[in-house]
């Protein structure tokens, strides 16, 4: 992938998933400022990582995705006393009023997504996964797949799971099931 | 496209050059990772199941007299609340499970007889979810607050079935959810309705004073 040599490649990358990326963002995070933190790290680390990158593999959203996921994993992870944290680009600090009123906005349209995702919590962390990518998400199962670096008969096998499971916590209108090809 | 959009895009092209004197963070504030904290502390302060009308959102205050005053009334974004208790400094862990889950009994050492009784209340139909104050000092430095509410996660401003409320001394173990089991008596349902029935543990924890507020 030539992302990190090719100008031009790159901004063609970055507005193709600018938006994916922060709808992915703010269904995990209410912070507006956090948000868009986490949108700069997960493009810093694309950028890091456009090495890794193999068309092969799967597409290039199911890579990003992938990436996406460690960026926010790892937020949640981090404990207080490794509240320091530096970053290349501060993404807060490139908000003015009007992008925090729209990101706040952005956040409460995604209300119901991350009820769905609460929902999910229970259930196994493999196939909990699954079913963020494809309900939350909206990826293919083969996208989920090569996020999550799974053969797609597994990640086939795990959704059926989580969904059979999910049946018995949430009502199906909060998790959208309806699967794409 | 937005301005931070294009902010970000010319931000990260300016890296990409490797030209960027972009200003490294410094130190994110303290709330932003308090998120899912693994630090815990011990003491059962009570169990409880209760019913009650909630609306949305959650308050956390520091009072004049340096106590803190949590009330919670709709049951989600539990990060966030982590991240407030820890702007007050009280360490907490949350974790709001679906119906009928709670977390494994033993997520560490229970805090001793040396802390004071946290009141609990809860509220009657109309009022606000779950309050309860900590006095100054109550959470110290070294013990984290664990609550854990079982609700019904397709409505997080319904009542939950279910929390209990613990003061862990030293760390805490993550969240393994696991059946929820009721006390006799209380009959589980999907909507467990206005009433506040409540019910204390037995332990060797600080007293419990649970009820009705508002």
């Amino acid at each position: 992938m030539r992302l990190n040599e090719d100008p031009a490649a790159f901004e063609a990358f970055y507005r193709r998933h600018i938006d994916p990326v922060m709808r992915f963002v703010v269904r995990r995070v209410t912070d507006p400022h956090l948000a868009a933190d986490l949108t700069a790290d997960i493009f810093l680390a694309a950028m890091d990582s456009a090495r890794t990158y193999r068309s092969d593999r799967g597409s290039e959203t199911a890579w990003l995705y992938g990436i996406a996921r460690n960026v926010v994993n790892a937020q949640f992870r981090r404990s207080v006393r490794e509240a320091q944290v530096t970053s290349r680009v501060e993404g807060r600090r490139l908000m003015d009023e009007d992008d925090l009123e729209r990101m706040e906005e952005r956040i409460d349209a995604e209300r119901q997504m991350r009820g769905a995702l609460e929902a999910m919590k229970g259930l196994p962390e493999g196939e909990r996964a699954v079913l963020e990518l494809v309900a939350v998400d909206q990826l293919s199962v083969a996208e989920a797949a090569g996020a999550l670096g799974i053969r797609r008969v597994t990640a086939r096998v795990r959704l059926h799971r989580a969904r059979r499971a999910l049946q018995d916590v949430a009502s199906p209108s909060a998790v959208f099931m309806e699967e794409r090809a | 496209m937005s301005n931070f959009e294009e902010r970000l895009f010319s931000a990260l092209k300016d890296d990409l050059a490797g030209r960027a004197p972009t200003p490294l963070r410094s130190r994110r504030p303290l709330k932003l990772s308090a998120a899912v904290a693994g630090i815990a502390a011990a003491g059962t302060i009570g169990f409880l199941l209760y019913g009650g009308a909630a609306t949305p959102a959650f308050a956390v205050e520091r009072n004049p007299d340096g106590s803190v005053s949590v009330e919670i009334n709709e049951f989600r974004d539990p990060a966030d609340l982590e991240a407030k208790l820890a702007d007050v400094g009280v360490q907490a862990k949350v974790d709001y499970l679906p119906l009928r889950q709670t977390c494994q009994r033993d997520r560490g050492a229970l805090a001793g007889d040396d802390m004071g009784p946290i009141k609990l209340g809860v509220s009657k139909k109309g009022g606000s979810g779950l309050t309860f104050t900590l006095e100054s000092g109550q959470i110290q430095a070294d013990r984290t607050l664990v609550l854990v509410v079982s609700r019904d996660g397709t409505d997080l401003s319904k009542v939950p079935l279910g929390l209990s409320l613990n003061v862990v001394k030293g760390p805490v173990a993550d969240c393994v959810p696991e059946p929820l089991v009721l006390p006799d008596k209380l009959t589980p349902s999907e909507d467990p309705g206005p009433s506040d029935t409540s019910r204390t543990e037995s332990g060797d924890g600080p007293s419990t004073d649970v009820g009705g507020t508002n």
